[in-house]
């Protein structure tokens, strides 16, 4: 209770208070003198007056663990069940799952015809992949399976044994879970050449299946260690975004080697075989070659990890039941004594809101997210276009186009916060003009080195210009129409504090579909320099190109300013509403 | 767009004013706090002596006639309505309520009662279905309709909205600042107050840092220095004290009833009634979206604590745990 330590009377009160409320009858409006006789408590709950029996019990190890799982089993078909859209997401993603799946049982069926050493290269690098994939996966997402979260858990009196039994049994439940088993059914047809080995693999599967389960709880409790220091997590969701977005051109690089990587194979197998990812995978190779030496030597690595797993999981869990309530972050970052970036603005609305936005762009994950994602996009398209540079002169225009867009989730973003300019009645315009003007300071460095790649890789001097036109364009008249736009539509965004990956609840179609219209207009808006452009690169003469950094800068500026005009009268106009909307977005 | 540097800077000498009470944060005068009885605590308000009293006992909300032109009134509500979606029960039921110039004004109720609704409508963040909210202040002291002239009316009150976001990656100081600098302020005068506000909420050791890394107390601290920095005549604050430790409360408090002291009027939710009844000298109690009874602290008790006085007009449940009969240790 927040009232201050000196009251001297709530004794007093609640002493007085039999005494106290007969003196109902001045009841006001006739809000009824209500002193109900207290909601019967159902006889099934009242003990015998003298019967001192014990309601709980201790339950068993087993049925400790049945009834998390079953726990899991419930909150999974809630949430599944809470919308039709996030049930029509699972669905889809669930097709995708099995669409993979069925590609893998019918690999892993044809694979059951290849000699035994092929089989056993195959399921110790494939299974490596799997296991590394369930240790990582918690670590990455930073936020894994929340579900059978200890500290949610702490309050009820369950054994560690059974909480850690209960957790690996329930992380069979979902998804990745089901998939898992199923592969590892299909993987056991994979020894159908040899009976013992078959028989092997019977035992590898389960031990497989409790090393992917056990280590993804440690990760998961590695994660939750590293996710009380903010800043960590903010980091590990960023590189996991970029690692997730560089994906493509690592996959085409492999691509183009896939020969000399199918070469090596082999001898990363040998390698993987005898370490704890791998291990596991090559024993049924060992056993139907009648390798009895290398089976054991494996099978003791396997049993050796297994044994840390669980010693590391226990101990975790052990300090998280124990630590339950001691969750706050700590505290980052060092101390600042000025007003930092508010110096160095003019002194006006406009000013303040611009520093402002700009502090956001470089200490608040979900717009420096977005700024991360510039580097990958360049990566990845430096790549991609190694044959003609055509996507090279998509690079600066695509930077210039995804800043300015992402100013339209600013409002979304502030969350509640926007109240503060509600409250200070800062003038539309101001605020318009404040976040374009803090959004065009990060973009422009970053468009120059965008501008500067793609002279790099394409040398056509004569065109910067006009490709300069074209940014300026995409920047300023983007910032303009955005200005407008997200003046009066808004869409879901994480709230402030949450992680950049975490999906908003209520993202429907409509608001996808405001997105690309919203783009489109953008790219649109910017067609008279762009079309100038291709006029230079087909007639060869500088003067169109010129021509387009003209019309560009122009027009950019022209829309920018119309923008914030308008953008700001609307602004103006549906304040409160706008406020009231974002407030739901969580 | 631009008003003039000074501009929110209302006629009283506020930077005067908030260093003197560094000095002796807090402590300085007890005896409104204490009172106990809530005869007493009217005592820091004098001015409007008991204003809208009329007909105060009767609580029935629509009979007092609201005044038409009331000079000593700092915040007037007249009909406010607010009905969410179409045929839903109204949040806020045609609630009046008189906030008199330099009173330290309460309003109680229940969770869901409908006081974070009036208080959004009240100052600007929620727009009312029906009904008027004026704020009276300025020089020439004319009330002034927050949602035709909100620029007027939203320069004259600071806020602090209950449960709202800030923007907590900013340190403390910037986020003062940029309350001040929101509003037009000349940056020096922002600087200087903003120093002093942290020094007078005694947060000098975290004013350099994140306000996402503030305990809850300190956030509202926080943010009610935000609220003071353009030194509004008229302070509406919602839930101001939900989880801030006792020492920041008492500081805050004593700080607040400085502002009414000298002039400012204070407007605070809440649901804690022991705090209200100690703190304030006015109190309207709201229950199901309407005003059941206002006026001074006297006239709401009628010699009752305000507690058992609210329970009585609210009509809840008094005795606890009669029929848990099972509910006792082994």
């Amino acid at each position: 209770m927040a009232s201050s330590g000196v009251n001297p009377d709530p004794a007093v009160q609640d002493a007085a208070d039999p005494g106290g409320h007969p003196a109902d009858p001045p009841a006001p409006s006739g809000e009824g003198p209500a002193i109900v006789p207290d909601a019967a408590v159902p006889d099934s709950v009242r003990p015998a007056p003298s019967g001192q029996e014990r309601v709980t019990h201790r339950m068993g190890v087993l049925e400790e663990a049945r009834r998390l799982a079953g726990l899991k089993w419930r909150i999974l078909r809630n949430t599944l069940t809470r919308s039709t859209w996030v049930l029509v997401g699972t669905i889809l993603g669930g097709l995708y799952a099995l669409f993979i799946l069925g590609v893998l049982l019918i690999g892993m069926v044809f694979l059951g015809t290849e000699p035994l050493a092929v089989v056993t290269t195959a399921s110790v690098v494939a299974g490596s992949a799997v296991l590394v994939g369930w240790w990582l996966m918690p670590v990455l997402t930073s936020k894994a399976d929340a579900t059978l979260d200890p500290s949610r858990l702490a309050l009820f009196p369950l054994s560690t044994t059974g909480l850690l039994a209960g957790q690996v049994l329930g992380a069979v439940i979902g998804i990745p879970g089901v998939l898992t088993v199923v592969a590892l059914l299909g993987w056991l047809s994979t020894w159908r050449a040899s009976p013992a080995a078959v028989v092997a693999a019977v035992v590898c599967a389960v031990l497989a299946a409790l090393l992917a389960f056990t280590g993804a709880r440690c990760a998961s409790a590695l994660a939750a260690r590293i996710a009380k220091g903010r800043r960590a997590t903010e980091t590990i969701s960023i590189v996991s975004l970029l690692l997730i977005a560089l994906l493509g051109p690592i996959f085409t690089s492999l691509a183009s080697g896939v020969e000399r990587v199918w070469d090596r194979l082999p001898g990363w197998a040998a390698v993987l075989g005898w370490t704890p990812l791998g291990a596991v995978w090559a024993v049924p190779g060992d056993v139907g070659a009648g390798h009895w030496g290398a089976a054991l030597a494996r099978l003791l690595i396997v049993l050796a990890t297994l044994a840390a797993l669980v010693a590391v999981a226990r101990f975790a869990l052990d300090r998280a039941l124990a630590d339950a309530a001691g969750g706050a972050a700590r505290a980052t970052g060092k101390s600042l004594t000025g007003i930092g970036a508010f110096d160095r603005f003019p002194a006006r609305p406009w000013g303040a809101v611009a520093a402002r936005s700009l502090i956001y762009w470089f200490k608040d994950p979900r717009y420096s997210a977005s700024l991360l994602m510039i580097p990958a996009i360049s990566a990845a398209l430096w790549f991609l276009g190694s044959d003609s540079g055509f996507s090279m002169w998509v690079l600066p225009m695509m930077i210039a186009l995804l800043m300015s867009y992402a100013i339209s989730a600013d409002i979304s973003y502030d969350n509640t916060a926007f109240s503060l300019h509600l409250l200070a009645s800062v003038p539309g315009r101001a605020d318009r003009l404040g976040r374009v003007v803090a959004m065009l300071i990060v973009a422009t460095p970053l468009v120059v080195l965008g501008v500067v790649l793609w002279l790099v890789r394409v040398q056509q001097w004569p065109a910067l210009p006009a490709m300069l036109g074209v940014c300026a364009a995409l920047l300023l008249g983007g910032g303009g129409v955005v200005s407008v736009v997200s003046a009066r539509y808004t869409y879901p965004t994480p709230p402030p504090g949450a992680s950049p990956m975490k999906t908003p609840q209520g993202f429907t179609i409509l608001n996808l579909v405001l997105q690309f219209v919203l783009m489109g207009l953008m790219v649109l808006l910017a067609l008279p320099p762009l079309v100038l452009l291709f006029v230079h690169l087909g007639s060869g003469d500088p003067l169109w190109s010129w021509a387009a950094l003209a019309v560009g800068l122009v027009e950019g500026a022209v829309l920018l300013w119309l923008g914030v005009r308008l953008g700001g009268k609307w602004l103006d106009a549906r304040g409160p509403e706008l406020l009231q909307e974002v407030a739901g977005y969580r | 767009m631009s008003h003039p540097p000074n501009g929110p800077t209302t006629p009283r000498r506020e930077p005067a004013h908030d260093t003197r009470h560094d000095a002796h944060p807090a402590r300085q005068h007890a005896p409104a706090p204490e009172g106990a009885g809530a005869s007493s605590s009217t005592g820091t308000t004098s001015p409007g002596a008991p204003p809208p009293a009329a007909d105060e006992e009767r609580p029935a909300p629509r009979t007092h006639p609201v005044p038409v032109h009331d000079a000593a009134a700092a915040l007037v509500v007249r009909d406010l309505t607010k009905v969410y979606g179409h045929d839903g029960r109204p949040a806020a039921d045609r609630v009046d309520l008189t906030v008199p110039r330099g009173s330290f004004y309460g309003l109680v109720g229940r969770n869901g009662a409908g006081k974070t609704t009036t208080l959004s409508m009240a100052t600007g963040l929620l727009r009312p279905t029906s009904g008027q909210v004026l704020v009276g202040g300025g020089s020439r002291d004319e009330l002034v309709d927050v949602w035709r002239d909100p620029i007027t009316a939203k320069r004259r009150m600071g806020v602090l909205p209950d449960g709202a976001h800030l923007f907590d990656r900013l340190t403390g100081r910037q986020l003062v600042a940029y309350s001040g600098l929101l509003r037009g302020m000349d940056r020096q005068l922002v600087e200087d107050r903003t120093e002093d506000l942290i020094v007078a909420m005694d947060l000098q050791d975290a004013a350099g840092r994140q306000v996402q890394d503030y305990s809850a107390g300190m956030t509202k601290k926080i943010a009610l220095a935000a609220a003071m920095i353009h030194a509004p005549s008229l302070l509406v604050l919602d839930e101001p004290f939900e989880s801030v430790d006792p020492v920041s409360a008492a500081n805050i408090r004593s700080l607040l009833h400085q502002y009414t002291e000298s002039g400012g009027t204070v407007v605070v939710s809440s649901h804690v009634m022991d705090l209200v009844q100690r703190m304030c000298d006015h109190v309207a109690v709201m229950d199901q979206g309407r005003v059941l009874a206002q006026g001074t602290m006297a006239q709401v008790c009628d010699g009752m604590s305000l507690e058992d006085r609210f329970v009585s007009f609210v009509g809840g449940r008094t005795e606890a745990g009669e029929g848990l009969q099972w509910l006792r240790p082994e």
